[in-house]
């Protein structure tokens, strides 16, 4: 073999060394499609059905949890606590296509079937051990936090002023603090802590560009941001830890990662690592990227490329597990590769 | 047979190869290809020029031809004419004698001495003599052009000032809105026998600001070419107003690139687009709010517009953020990203919409595709979201009769025991009677004797200053502006001060964008829209198709349904399984580049001139996702045409 072609075979095995590999797709006992949540011990099966019910699935028993009309569509998540799951329900899903919709927002015990009403909303979020629920209100432009024992609700406003389809993102270090991100008229996303006692609200940062997108979660007593050029892309892309406690007007924070490249975000947080979509290439003459989920580790901040799936855009984290959707498959990134395991669990035989 | 042009190469051929033999014999020692070729030129010219005066010195009148169609033009005045005609006119017009005088009377083809106003012609005489004479112009072509060329002399009248405003009104001189149509328009245009005339006419609006400054260099004891020169200048503003500014920039890039088919289709999809909406070539709504925020002032004129283009050119970020005080989803693309997507668009948009204060995707779309495919812009109103419900309200009330449209003002009709419900829009559009001020008007008259001259005005909670004397009494509609949205408002309605409270609205708007169960398919907005204008709808499964469609017919435009998270995975993100947020599109160009391909789309988020690129396995992604949660499994994405 010539120098040359060696030197070409060494230059695609970097290559392919900086790409994971293809991850193992999601399987489970019914079709997909209208599942809508599944713990990640495959005990309890979310699903819907077209006659507009959500039903649990566990131990060869099947619980209606609500009904709805006929087509109704559910949206299901949980927090880390694995006490609760917050259900939206979207009575006219596809034939109402309006930003402004609120719909009604239920939390059901974990694998549960009897929800509780708290109100109306938009992208719900459970805190702090899950006795917090919050979700927005596009009409009012108001984040509602809603205690899940017994609905007492803070009404938190924002401006959303540049973009009428913003919807903030909230973590709550403290049952008494809010942190979310809001947007001024030049399209400058903030995030912002809010004390839900007071009602004073503070600066955490402040985006480098118009534009730029902000996303955040929580570790230990940090918070960890975000922030992704989008629009012309310039920039880059950087994630920061800013810690809470001991840092006065939120000056200090730590970079954990940078990027030349305009990532695309999506974070997730999941046991110590933040999984985000990151951009290997991008062709600006089609806007197309390239783009694999990768993992940074908060505590040692690696960062490692895990997929090859090239056009990856979305991770969704589902009771601890981190999932990549591309093409109508899940591509399981982190959790159990077989979910169809239906037999009854030890001590849980029904009597 | 030879064609015309092919002798006259041939000719020239000759002439230059007996030339430069001739030459590289007699001065070899000084040799060069270049100054060869500029003696021979010379040569040509001097000869020619000597030939010339010869016959010119005696003129004829051409009335002893034996056979005016046997009649040719003199070998060398033919040189002589390829010789100072621009190369890129030379093959215009077709490949006979006939093209030659297109080119001629379009003062296109060019003399030594610019427009040809002596002809050097060859004939058999009525002696059967063959001579060679010199005419004018206007002998020449009376008595033999036009005899040879019937056609030629139907263009000059066509082209005449006085029916050119017909002649124009059956050209199509629109700049094409794709590649593909590009260079079919280019091809056809290059063998038409009106080019050579069209282009006259662009030249002639071209040079008038040339025109201009000769007649401010040229002292007034020049009399003859002064009026020659304000003759000209004359004629050129009149063809100026009649060719729209669309046509002009068209033919501009036409007759610059007549003999080259990739720079003329380049000049349009790689052109700045932010100097054709200043040319007046596109539409200046593509550039008004952004400028009228850059410029902090909503009266914009010509330089307004000017500058604003050069600061687009200049910091391309601004167009991410300017423009945005309806609410659009932004960060919308950058200026340059922006220009070359327009410059592929062709979705008809001469007008302003506001998506997020309609507050509904479906309705947002379809009205587009409405305003599209009927030509007509949505009605005026001083509320954008009303001047774009009004014209779905219309179309549904048409074709549904109300179905999906359900926004109505009730009231109770005591006499006959009912509910009575009139359809409205939230705000006042014009000629509409579903202006919300004349519905309430109705109801007052029907249930509080509300006089037929008297009226009720809309105005803002702002606006309304009780205190004033203009509000103490009369019919008011106070509405909450912050709170006011295309299918959802809040308002008040006050009569001489006192609350109306027996008037009930009900906001409603559910429809079916494309069918979700087959008992009910032919109510599906899409299906109303498709039989209402008679398009041919079908079903685009691959980019092979996409691309075949927008090619084939250049209204043609592509619609659908996708999931905002796979369309857009920057703008939005899923976090829980099996999300999706259905956004309905329109795409309208696309882009490609090595067997790849990005479509140019506008989402019903997106402002109406803020189209965005996206790859297509975005596209598919969408697709795929949102057929997977539909109760049909419907592949959401359509062309539509004529």
């Amino acid at each position: 073999m010539r120098l040359g072609n060696k030197f070409g075979v060494l230059l695609l095995a970097v290559a392919a060394a900086s790409k994971g590999q293809t991850p193992p797709v999601l399987k489970a006992k019914q079709a997909l499609d209208n599942i809508r949540f599944i713990s990640q011990d495959g005990k309890y099966t979310y699903y819907q059905r077209r006659s507009g019910d959500l039903q649990v699935f566990t131990n060869y028993d099947n619980k209606v949890v609500m009904e709805g009309p006929k087509l109704t569509q559910y949206s299901l998540s949980a927090g880390p606590a694995q006490k609760k799951i917050a259900i939206l329900k979207d009575e006219s899903f596809h034939d109402r296509l309006s930003h402004l919709k609120s719909h009604e927002i239920f939390t059901v015990d974990f694998g549960g079937s009897s929800p509780k009403l708290h109100g109306k909303g938009q992208d719900p979020a459970l805190h702090q051990n899950d006795r917090l629920i919050s979700y927005y209100r596009p009409q009012e432009k108001n984040i509602y936090v809603a205690r899940t024992t017994d609905g007492h609700q803070n009404i938190v406003p924002i401006k959303s002023a540049a973009n009428d389809f913003f919807v903030p993102k909230r973590v709550m270090p403290t049952p008494n603090d809010l942190v979310y991100t809001d947007v001024n008229e030049k399209g400058e996303q903030a995030v912002l802590i809010r004390s839900l006692i007071d009602s004073k609200a503070l600066p955490v940062f402040k985006a480098s560009r118009s534009g730029n997108k902000l996303e955040m979660c929580l570790y230990e007593s940090s918070l960890i941001i975000g922030e992704f050029p989008r629009g012309s892309g310039k920039g880059g892309s950087r994630i920061i830890e800013v810690p809470l406690y001991m840092n006065e007007g939120y000056k200090n924070s730590k970079t954990l990662y940078q990027s030349q490249q305009a990532d695309i975000g999506n974070i997730s947080c999941v046991d110590g690592s933040l999984y985000f979509i990151k951009t290997l290439s991008q062709d600006e003459e089609l806007g197309l990227k390239e783009t694999e989920v990768a993992r940074l580790g908060l505590k040692d901040q690696k960062v490692k490329v895990l997929t090859d799936l090239d056009k990856v855009t979305q991770i969704v984290s589902m009771d601890g597990m981190v999932l990549a959707p591309l093409r109508g498959k899940y591509f399981i990134i982190k959790g159990p590769k077989n979910l169809t395991d239906d037999s009854i669990k030890d001590g849980e035989a029904k009597k | 047979m030879k064609t015309w042009h092919q002798s006259l190469a041939n000719l020239l051929n000759k002439t230059l190869l007996a030339g430069a033999l001739g030459l590289s014999l007699s001065s070899y020692a000084q040799s060069g290809f270049y100054t060869d070729f500029q003696t021979l030129i010379e040569i040509q010219k001097t000869n020619f020029s000597q030939k010339f005066e010869r016959y010119a010195a005696e003129p004829s009148k051409l009335e002893d031809i034996k056979d005016p169609l046997k009649a040719e033009l003199d070998p060398d005045f033919l040189s002589s004419i390829i010789f100072n005609t621009p190369g890129r006119y030379a093959g215009l017009g077709g490949a006979d004698k006939c093209g030659l005088y297109d080119l001629v009377l379009s003062n296109l083809a060019q003399g030594p001495n610019g427009d040809i106003e002596i002809f050097l012609v060859r004939y058999e005489n009525n002696e059967g003599k063959i001579v060679t004479t010199a005419a004018s112009r206007k002998d020449f072509f009376e008595k033999i052009a036009f005899k040879q060329c019937p056609q030629v002399e139907r263009f000059q009248k066509y082209f005449g000032l006085k029916n050119l405003p017909t002649t124009l009104k059956n050209l199509s001189l629109l700049p094409p809105s794709g590649q593909a149509e590009c260079e079919e328009s280019h091809s056809k245009m290059r063998l038409d026998p009106k080019t050579p005339y069209l282009c006259y006419l662009s030249e002639e609006i071209q040079g008038i600001s040339h025109l201009e400054n000769q007649i401010r260099k040229t002292s007034g004891g020049q009399y003859r070419k002064l009026r020659s020169l304000r003759s000209k200048l004359k004629a050129a503003k009149q063809y100026e107003k009649l060719v729209s500014p669309a046509a002009q920039s068209y033919l501009v890039s036409l007759c610059e690139n007549i003999d080259s088919k990739t720079a003329f289709c380049e000049g349009f999809f790689k052109s700045n687009f932010w100097t054709r909406v200043v040319q007046g070539e596109k539409s200046k709504h593509y550039m008004e709010s952004s400028c009228q925020q850059l410029k902090g002032k909503n009266q914009l004129n010509k330089r307004d517009y000017e500058s604003c283009a050069a600061q687009f050119a200049n910091e391309p970020d601004l167009c991410s953020e300017l423009g945005n005080l309806k609410g659009d989803l932004t960060p919308k693309p950058g200026c340059d990203e922006l220009s070359a997507n327009l410059n592929l668009s062709r979705l008809k948009a001469d007008y302003e919409d506001c998506p997020a204060k309609v507050g509904n995707a479906g309705i947002v779309n379809i009205t587009r595709l409405i305003a599209h495919f009927s030509g007509k812009a949505p009605p005026k109103s001083d509320f954008c979201h009303a001047s774009i419900t009004a014209m779905f309200a219309e179309f549904d009330l048409e074709t549904s009769e109300g179905r999906a449209w359900d926004v109505r003002l009730c009231y109770d009709d005591k006499i006959n025991q009912r509910e009575v419900c009139l359809p409205a829009v939230y705000g006042n559009v014009k000629d509409s009677d579903l202006s919300m001020s004349s519905v309430v008007e109705k109801i007052l008259r029907k249930t509080k004797g509300l006089g037929a001259d008297q009226s009720c005005r809309l105005t803002s909670k702002k606006g309304y200053r009780p205190e004033l004397l203009e509000f103490k009494s009369g019919c008011f509609v106070i509405v909450d502006f912050e709170n006011c949205y295309g299918t959802s408002c809040e308002y008040e309605v006050l009569l001489n001060q006192k609350k109306i409270t027996h008037i009930r609205k009900k906001s409603g708007t559910q429809f079916d964008y494309f069918p979700k169960d087959f008992a009910t398919e032919n109510f599906a907005i899409s299906e109303q829209f498709v039989k209402k204008y008679k398009l041919k709808s079908s079903r685009v499964l691959n980019v092979s198709t996409l691309k075949r469609v927008l090619n084939e017919n250049k209204e043609a435009v592509i619609h659908g349904i996708g999931c905002a998270e796979d369309l857009l995975p920057g703008h939005f993100s899923k976090k829980r399984f099996n999300e999706c947020r259905p956004l309905p599109f329109i795409i309208d160009g696309y882009k490609e580049n090595d067997g790849l391909y990005s479509v140019i789309i506008r989402t019903a988020y997106d402002s109406l001139h803020a189209p965005r690129l996206v790859p297509w396995t975005n596209l598919f992604s969408a697709l795929k996702d949102y057929q997977r949660i539909h109760p049909l499994n419907v592949w959401g994405l359509y062309a539509l045409r004529k």
